[in-house]
């Protein structure tokens, strides 16, 4: 029996039309994921003004302490940085990784945190890619080194400020950290620039990275951040191919 | 220009209102010329002898669905600004069967109700006004059943996340499954109405 379209019936021809374009549905991917990628600028300035996408490294601390488990915790530095354990109680996921076993569901349903100041602001890219609940490290890590790791009390502490530093304390203690005192402090600022100053830091036993590799971590983090988070978006392929390579020399 | 409009700023709270009213009217108008103002044209798809609601809220789904669908893979829709209402399962499959019973005694739901009205129906006044009045109390009553209300959460979850199937291939089983319902729905109209004639020769 041969088949004429024109004597389809109006139905029949609705019909088709919706089989062949569920169909190419089937193969289009997701609408989610389409060529385009919109920025609410209202909705994220709102959420800039008021940092309602962001965590206090204090409450972080809270929430590992107490084994929260409704969120989990991404890091977009390379594999590299990571090495040096900033949170040593904590599973660091890797948003790669996490990009292509999430499903909708938990994207919507998970709370990210950054853990560096990374322009051009990856919680938005998160967005755009589906996840919901994006949250950020108010500070990054220099908060979280400076608050959590290595507390130290105010110059003039009120009572309640001295109630806070000794929970701070404690709480240091429980991440691997030295609270500082006002004999032994290892302060960021003024930042530590001279080798002489570095040596002094060494011996008062701050931590290595007082002692002037802060610097030059904090002039890598954004050139080598960003390229994590356009490669964890699938943008770059390779993250490797977009990292500078030293240039060969030849033996003569 | 991107969708959705008003998530987009594109109008703010006072025109969403005007443009809500808009809408309602264009589904008020077109649920009335489908038929849906008539108790009887309603009841009759729960005697399988006209299946027009079944096939007209279908094809209502089919087309936002597939017309959601491309906007968004093309980049004109932004999916995750558009509001998923949550899941709450088993008060909702309750819910359902509730406004079931009541549309087959009443002989309306609340929009083709609203639609009837329109045309001056009295039946649909009735209806309309035993609808506020359970409003009335299920709000009143609701610090009872406000445990059940929420009961098994489930969030705002999609029928891809749930099956965990991609987005396209959920869109084409729906998609077969309207045409299969499309044509189980003619098949049974035509039995039914041979039924029919064979009861009153």
């Amino acid at each position: 029996m041969r088949l004429s379209f024109s004597k389809l019936t109006a139905t029949q021809k609705s019909g088709l039309a919706v089989g062949i374009l569920g169909l190419v549905a089937a193969f289009a991917g997701s609408p989610y994921q389409g060529p385009v990628h919109t920025v609410d600028a209202q909705e994220l300035a709102r959420v800039v003004q008021t940092a309602a996408d962001h965590v206090t490294v204090e409450d972080l601390a809270d929430w590992i302490i107490q084994g929260k488990a409704d969120y989990r915790l991404i890091d977009l530095r390379t594999e590299a940085n990571l090495q040096s354990t900033i949170y040593p109680v904590l599973n660091v996921s890797r948003l790669r990784h996490s990009r292509t076993t999430d499903s909708k569901r938990t994207r919507r349903s998970s709370s990210i945190l950054r853990a560096a100041f990374i322009p051009p602001r990856p919680g938005s890219f998160l967005t755009t890619q589906g996840y919901k609940g994006v949250t950020m490290l108010f500070g990054g890590l220099e908060a979280w080194k400076d608050n959590v790791l290595f507390p130290r009390p105010a110059e003039n502490p009120t009572p309640a400020q001295s109630v806070q530093f000794a929970k701070m304390k404690e709480v240091s203690k429980f991440f691997g950290g030295t609270p500082q005192t006002d004999s032994n402090r290892c302060s960021n600022s003024p930042r530590v620039h001279d080798a002489e100053a570095r040596d002094a830091a060494g011996r008062r036993g701050c931590p290595q990275h007082f002692t002037g590799q802060k610097e030059e971590r904090r002039m890598l983090m954004p050139t080598i951040g960003f390229p994590a988070a356009m490669a964890a978006l699938g943008w770059i392929d390779d993250l490797a191919a977009t990292r500078p390579r030293r240039k060969r020399t030849q033996r003569t | 220009m991107n969708a959705p409009f008003f998530k987009f700023g594109l109008f703010g709270d006072n025109v969403s209102l005007i443009v809500a009213f808009l809408i309602g009217i264009g589904f008020g108008f077109f649920l009335e010329r489908a038929g849906f103002g008539s108790a009887k044209k309603l009841t009759a798809q729960f005697y399988l002898t006209d299946l027009s609601v079944f096939k007209v809220m279908f094809t209502a789904i089919i087309t936002a669905m597939l017309g959601i669908f491309y906007l968004g893979w093309m980049g004109f829709v932004d999916l995750s600004l558009v509001y998923l209402t949550p899941t709450f399962l088993v008060p909702q499959i309750v819910g359902g069967l509730l406004l079931g019973a009541g549309f087959v005694v009443g002989g309306y739901c609340p929009g083709t109700a609203c639609a009837a009205l329109s045309t001056g129906k009295m039946d649909a006044l009735i209806n309309l006004l035993g609808i506020i009045l359970g409003i009335v109390v299920f709000g009143e009553f609701f610090p009872w059943v406000e445990g059940f209300y929420y009961a098994t959460p489930m969030g705002q979850v999609t029928l891809p996340q749930l099956l965990q199937l991609p987005y396209g291939l959920v869109v084409f089983l729906v998609a077969l499954m309207a045409i299969g319902g499309f044509a189980g729905a003619t098949w049974m109209e035509r039995r039914m109405a041979v039924r029919k004639g064979e009861h009153s020769s």
